[in-house]
């Protein structure tokens, strides 16, 4: 692949001198992949990043204003510079959904959300949908990241107080969320697009980086908190790459990854990929 | 949520996930008696339910509680979160997953407070061996046994 290659040879004669380098879009090449919007692309800078932790991560995005960093094999990389490329190529969040939907060979649950009962229901499901082998291994961790998707979409992104969360629907006005789970290769995807587009990212990244550093309870009131930084800290947390990708007042979509052939322990020792930008 | 009262101590049984509805789900506590969590039954918690956890566990004050058979979703949010647990806990005992990469098999041990760790010190073996199958420890020891500094006993 041109770009690929072209990549490859940043890494060796920009990388491997210093432990991080940032590249604007356009010297990656990714223009070259064809359909990205050139304006919009300017100036958005991705970080390739050497053996960066959780709070190194964060620690770039809150000050250094970087939206992409990527870490991991080549191919890893590639497949990230892939999805950016993609988000600078799309007019609507919407978009993002069906194009990382059509990445997918499988797929295992495709849902609609607007209660406590559909996100039971969906979870209920994934009992059932889940393939014994990722099951077996990732099951739980699958439900914790789902469950953090669905109610993020489902309480927060609405930006309304909610006195009783069993009894609660969207308004009826309001465009159900949506839910989607597959694998890509060996890349289990899980992705959640929700209608309200209030997440703040800048807000956001200041809130995980406390709970990142400091823990919960030092940083975040749980009496007055509605909770975005410490749930998106636990999908940072437990994933392997992270992306929110907000348009204001429109829509939010969020793509998790897991690698469904690896270990608890080389998951957790593999180096993290986030992106977090507002469109 | 099953609380069992004997003599001058309880034990608190929590049940399935730990989530948005968990403070409709909870069973009346006395929060001054000596009290033992069992979380071995414990499914999921979520962002929402740790607020509500947090709520709730900062009720026994002083009071020292001992929480057993922890699975690593929680151990998880233990070293990830301070005040997930109040500071004069002890983690009584806890889930350690081990995995054997050829079978895809994975085995749960319970390391024991006293037996296999205390707060200064951590003997948990980087593999096993059951029935002739050997599982390797699936976790990160620095990572995932940060909280016995702190709740070891």
């Amino acid at each position: 692949m041109k770009f690929y290659n072209g990549l490859e040879k940043k890494f060796t004669s920009d990388l491997i001198a210093k432990s991080i380098s940032t590249h604007t879009i356009e010297e990656l090449h990714i223009c070259d992949l064809g359909s990205v919007d050139q304006v919009s692309a300017k100036n958005k800078k991705i970080l390739v990043g050497e053996n960066l932790k959780k709070n190194d991560l964060l620690h770039l995005m809150k000050e250094k204003k970087i939206h992409h960093i990527i870490q991991g094999s080549a191919e890893e990389m590639s497949q990230e510079l892939l999805k950016i490329a993609s988000i600078y190529s799309i007019k609507r969040v919407e978009e993002l959904y069906e194009l990382e939907k059509s990445k997918l060979n499988d797929i295992f649950i495709e849902a609609f959300l607007s209660s406590f009962e559909d996100k039971k229901e969906i979870l209920d499901h994934l009992n059932q949908k889940l393939p014994s082998k990722i099951e077996s291994k990732l099951g739980s961790l699958i439900r914790l990241l789902s469950d953090e998707l669905l109610t993020n979409a489902l309480y927060n992104a609405p930006n309304v107080v909610i006195n009783d969360k069993q009894k609660y629907k969207y308004p009826a006005q309001a465009t159900p969320s949506q839910y989607l789970i597959g694998v890509e290769h060996n890349k289990i995807k899980i992705c959640c697009l929700d209608y309200f587009g209030s997440l703040n990212v800048v807000d956001l990244i200041k809130r995980m980086t406390k709970v990142i550093n400091d823990g919960y309870s030092d940083s975040i009131n749980p009496q007055q908190s509605r909770g975005a930084g410490l749930g998106t800290s636990i999908l940072f947390d437990q994933s392997e790459s992270l992306t929110i990708v907000v348009r204001r007042g429109h829509a939010t979509f969020f793509e998790l990854q897991l690698s469904s052939h690896l270990s608890n322990k080389s998951r957790e020792e593999k180096l993290k990929s986030i992106n977090i930008l507002e469109i | 949520m099953n609380v069992k009262v004997e003599n001058s101590s309880q034990t608190i049984q929590i049940n399935g996930a730990v989530d948005e509805v968990f403070n409709k789900n909870v069973a009346p506590v006395d929060f001054a008696r000596s009290t033992v969590i069992d979380l071995s039954k414990l499914s999921l918690i979520n962002s929402t339910g740790i607020r509500e956890w947090i709520n709730w566990i900062s009720q026994f004050g002083s009071t020292g509680l001992a929480l057993t058979n922890c699975p690593k979703i929680f151990i998880d949010q233990v070293n990830m979160i301070n005040g997930l647990i109040p500071e004069n806990s002890i983690i009584e005992s806890f889930q350690v997953p081990y995995f054997n990469e050829d079978g895809n098999k994975e085995h749960i041990f319970l390391a024991i407070q006293g037996q296999h760790y205390t707060k200064n010190k951590v003997e948990i073996p980087e593999s096993i061996n059951i029935n002739g199958v050997e599982y390797e420890l699936d976790v990160m020891p620095a990572k995932y046994f940060k909280f016995l500094s702190k709740f070891g006993g």
